[in-house]
């Protein structure tokens, strides 16, 4: 088994403005969805992010350069992520087509990285 | 585990978030209905955004219900005028949470409370219905919009001003006294007649019906008759009216996006269960002396639900009750509607000559083509059906009488 980070892309507050039958609707997809992966263990864990108030940090010549963001105005934040439980990339791919997000709004998307797995890199190594 | 959890947030879903605005709404008074709307629409996002990462919280009411009153008091805050706000705002359970219909949901007293504000005499009947899809309904301004033939902008400024009427005219969000309570609930059952009509003949667009406006109207009937306040029955007739008319909503428009008259449609398609609903309704209705106009638009729906046939079904009746209907509803669409009825009563000849001039509704000038055609007179009966062609008022509707031209 390997672990997946599922990245959830989307418009800040892209949901406040549906109805409230739809909205719970969602809701319940949306728990189910997670609930159903953590049940068959295959949801590690995952945290919702704010959509702004964050600090992103750089280094400038030499020299750290903190400035805000993202901001509540971006067109794409990562608004939360799962680490997923897989046996491969496809199956990581097929667990995520059934989150209802990339269905809650237009600009939804979901980005799955495969979790380095140090004891197969320390293998590698001999 | 599941099981419990879809349960719960379908609760949630048909019943906390209209109680907690018509909780709020109450508390914080009629001019401020916009942000109780706005502070339990910010607790279901909320909720939304939360509950799938971290799971449902124990006690899920109580939590949106204080997330929703923290934002009514953040909201409130820039207005600078203090708002004292219980700290219990958990509305009280519905009394049954294990049942799946659609229509069972009882309203509670704020509930009731909140829908005799908004569809307040004050307000004019399209601001009453409008500020009803609101804020007792949740539905959003562009849903509205797309089913009321309106733009959403419209509409919003509709709802404002509604507000801004309320609060002038120090509407408070209460169940009326006892000396204005009939009229009050008259109001009331006209406001949710009209939101089923817009429901079951959509005013414009690609869409015939707008199955959640009837859906609402449905269930707020019922509740209306069920509540020991506003239980009469006037409100028993009208619930009976609504929920025997919807049970034909499956069949209104084919599968192939064509409207369908009522002679072609698939009887076996009617919602059963709508139709024992809307009988036990005009049952509970003859209790009593009254006889309402409700009366007797159900007394008409019940006998068109109980026929097996168009031709079976027994005309001569429904002629009688337009009669009587008539004479305290003398508008154009109950003379058209009782053409029609005459017509198969006692043939096209009557029927057309009861008819009234078109006068650009394109029903009349459809009913016109109908009777002229069944005469024989078909040259005449094409102008007709190229006028309500040109006049129809949805997509469904133009096609079918592009099909009948074709034809």
């Amino acid at each position: 088994m390997a672990q997946f980070l599922l990245m959830l892309h989307q418009a800040p507050n892209y949901n406040s403005d549906l109805p409230r039958e739809k909205m719970m609707e969602m809701t319940r997809k949306y728990i189910a969805w997670a609930d159903g992966l953590r049940q068959k263990g295959q949801m590690v864990g995952g945290e919702k992010l704010t959509a702004s108030g964050g600090r992103q940090l750089r280094s400038s010549g030499g020299k750290l350069v903190a400035s805000d963001g993202p901001y509540a105005e971006a067109k794409d934040v990562i608004g939360g992520y799962f680490v997923l439980e897989a046996k491969d990339l496809a199956e990581a791919e097929a667990l995520t087509r059934d989150c209802p997000h990339m269905a809650l709004a237009p600009g939804n998307w979901a980005e799955i990285r495969p979790i380095e797995d140090m004891n197969k890199v320390r293998a590698a190594a001999g | 585990m599941e099981a419990t959890v879809h349960r719960l947030v379908d609760a949630l879903a048909r019943d906390s978030a209209s109680r907690l605005v018509a909780a709020l709404a109450r508390r914080l008074g009629a001019g401020r209905i916009a942000v109780a709307e706005d502070a339990v629409q910010h607790a279901l996002v909320q909720a939304l955004s939360l509950w799938p990462f971290k799971g449902v919280p124990d006690r899920p009411e109580a939590w949106l219900a204080t997330v929703a009153r923290n934002r009514a008091l953040d909201l409130l805050r820039s207005e600078a005028r203090g708002v004292l706000l219980a700290e219990e705002l958990v509305p009280t359970a519905p009394a049954n949470v294990e049942s799946e219909g659609r229509f069972d949901r009882e309203l509670n007293d704020d509930e009731l409370a909140l829908l005799f504000a908004v569809c307040h005499p004050a307000l004019s009947p399209e601001m009453r219905v409008t500020f009803a899809l609101k804020a007792v309904c949740g539905l959003t301004v562009p849903q509205i919009a797309a089913g009321l033939l309106g733009e959403p902008t419209t509409i919003a400024q509709r709802l404002v001003r509604a507000r801004k009427q309320l609060e002038a005219s120090n509407v408070a969000i209460e169940t009326p006294p006892p000396d204005v309570l009939a009229d009050r609930a008259e109001a009331v059952r006209t406001a949710l007649f009209l939101m089923f009509n817009e429901g079951y003949s959509a005013s414009s667009g690609e869409a015939l019906v707008q199955p959640e406006f009837c859906v609402e109207a449905v269930r707020l009937a019922r509740a209306l008759a069920l509540h020991p306040v506003t239980r009469s029955p006037a409100s028993d007739a009208l619930a009976a009216l609504l929920a025997l008319t919807a049970a034909r909503l499956p069949t209104r428009v084919g599968p192939d996006g064509v409207a369908q008259l009522l002679e072609d449609q698939p009887r076996a398609l009617w919602d059963r269960s709508l139709i024992a609903l809307g009988l036990a309704h005009l049952e509970r209705s003859a209790r009593g002396r009254d006889l309402t106009v409700w009366h007797l638009r159900a007394e008409i729906a019940a006998v068109h639900a109980l026929a097996p046939s168009t031709a079976e079904t027994d005309w001569a009746r429904i002629v009688a009750i337009y009669d009587q209907l008539r004479t305290v509803d003398p508008s154009p669409v109950v003379a058209l509607a009782r053409a029609v009825a005459l017509g198969r009563a006692r043939g096209p000849a009557e029927g057309l000559a009861a008819l009234p001039a078109p006068d650009g509704n394109p029903y009349s000038h459809a009913a016109t083509a109908i009777f002229l055609t069944e005469l024989g007179r078909t040259d005449e009966a094409r102008g007709h059906f190229e006028k309500a062609r040109d006049l129809a008022r949805t997509e469904p509707e133009r096609r079918l009488l592009e099909r009948r031209l074709r034809s």
